[in-house]
């Protein structure tokens, strides 16, 4: 009987451990925390369509090989704002007498970058004739040239003009709140 | 004499096969030099090569969907570079077999050994496995979004403020932040991506259970303080 009971408890525990049908194994390597004092005022929804079209030729480009086109769609979410990590009081200029307010603010910088994975889909992927279908390491390597592509193009998005326009926005609106008739806000 | 003439025509024969493997052997070697020529290496700029195909995108817009105004005072990041194996296992019914106290097997009704009194799920790995290198970044903070008037209440040269709970706002794990460094069988694009997926909602545990969200929150207390101060109050009181 103590056998049985032992056997009963000893494939229980078995069958506890064996876990879910997946086996995933997370090894930290490396991992660390960071304060900071970032003030994201913006946020961009960028949809990305990465498109390869790697038709190989020969023959002085009148002889196909073979096509191999994938497509991918995927959507980024670009935060801006303001970093006031060194922010500091020598930075504000108050004049209670005249309930006046300079403040100069850093320039507005991109906060975060994010291509979340449950957003990017795999359109399409067609290979002929004698060409290899793409490796699943190809693709993730077309995907990081899309990201490269995206990150280029910020530049040109307007999203730190947009970022500045927000943050005096934030900012006027609650000093107007504790009183002040005269905001001034900067950024440099 | 027929014996000697025997010998020579049989050496005539060894020495003709020899000289046509020597011949289709050398055809076959000039044939691959003038292919590498002329396909390959194109010394002589013919431009008739196989052009090699690199990995390249062609040029896209990238499309402003949706543009939202946010307050988000990220306070505290937790970074992690982990390792992340993934293996493939096949899936198959495992009979149970009745068997009695002493081991020995129960007859069925029909008096076969081995009465079978159930199945169970089972699995067993296949071999095929995939091996990834992420990482990933877990951003905290106050979202000042959610602070209204009521929030914000001054009393002579005291500000008090009502401060939202702090939260996480991003898991980041971008296309560049993972390498498949092995992998062993075909895995699809969508089977890594959700590879991806489930380590980014493990990741997000992991920077709780590390302190993220109290390390934001005394952080960013500490922050909003000084930077409200610097607004001429003498003194700044935040509530939770």
């Amino acid at each position: 009987m103590r056998t049985k009971i032992i056997t009963l408890l000893a494939l229980s525990m078995l069958a506890i451990s064996c876990g879910p049908s997946k086996d995933k194994l997370l090894k930290q390597k490396i991992q660390g925390l960071t304060e900071m004092a970032e003030l994201g005022t913006v946020e961009y929804t960028v949809r990305k369509i990465i498109k390869s079209d790697d038709s190989r030729v020969t023959l002085g480009d009148k002889l196909k090989v073979g096509d191999r086109k994938c497509v991918f769609s995927c959507f980024a979410y670009l935060k801006a704002g303001i970093d006031l990590k060194n922010f500091s009081a020598d930075k504000v200029i108050l004049d209670k007498e005249n309930n006046s307010i300079s403040v100069t603010f850093p320039k507005a910088t991109l906060l975060s970058f994010n291509i979340p994975p449950d957003q990017i889909v795999e359109e399409f992927e067609i290979s002929t004739k004698l060409r290899d279908p793409f490796t699943v390491e190809q693709k993730m390597q077309l995907l990081q040239m899309g990201e490269a592509d995206i990150k280029a193009d910020i530049e040109s998005l307007g999203i730190l003009a947009d970022a500045e326009a927000n943050a005096a926005y934030f900012f006027k609106a609650m000093l107007a709140n504790f009183g002040f008739s005269s905001i001034n806000i900067a950024f440099e | 004499m027929e014996h000697n003439t025997f010998d020579n025509e049989s050496t005539n024969s060894v020495a003709s096969f020899i000289k046509r493997k020597v011949l289709i052997i050398a055809a076959i070697v000039f044939g691959l030099i003038v292919f590498f020529c002329v396909f390959v290496f194109d010394p002589f700029h013919l431009n008739l090569t196989i052009r090699p195909s690199s990995l390249s995108i062609e040029k896209t817009d990238n499309v402003v969907s949706e543009i939202k105004k946010i307050s988000e005072f990220t306070t505290a990041s937790y970074f992690t570079e982990q390792f992340v194996l993934q293996k493939r296992y096949k899936h198959f019914d495992r009979k149970i077999y009745a068997t009695s106290s002493t081991g020995s097997k129960i007859k069925d009704a029909l008096g076969f050994d081995n009465k079978v009194i159930g199945t169970v799920r089972d699995s067993s790995e296949t071999g095929e496995l995939i091996a990834l290198i992420v990482k990933c970044k877990v951003r905290a903070g106050f979202n000042l979004s959610h602070l209204s008037e009521e929030d914000l209440q001054i009393k002579g040269d005291t500000l008090f403020i009502t401060m939202p709970k702090v939260e996480i706002f991003d898991v980041i794990m971008n296309p560049s932040d993972v390498e498949v460094y092995h992998r062993k069988g075909k895995w699809s694009s969508k089977q890594v991506l959700d590879i991806q997926e489930e380590t980014k909602s493990l990741v997000a545990k992991q920077a709780e259970e590390y302190g993220l969200l109290e390390t934001a929150r005394k952080g960013g207390l500490k922050r909003i303080k000084d930077l409200f101060k610097t607004f001429g109050f003498a003194e700044v009181v935040l509530n939770e």
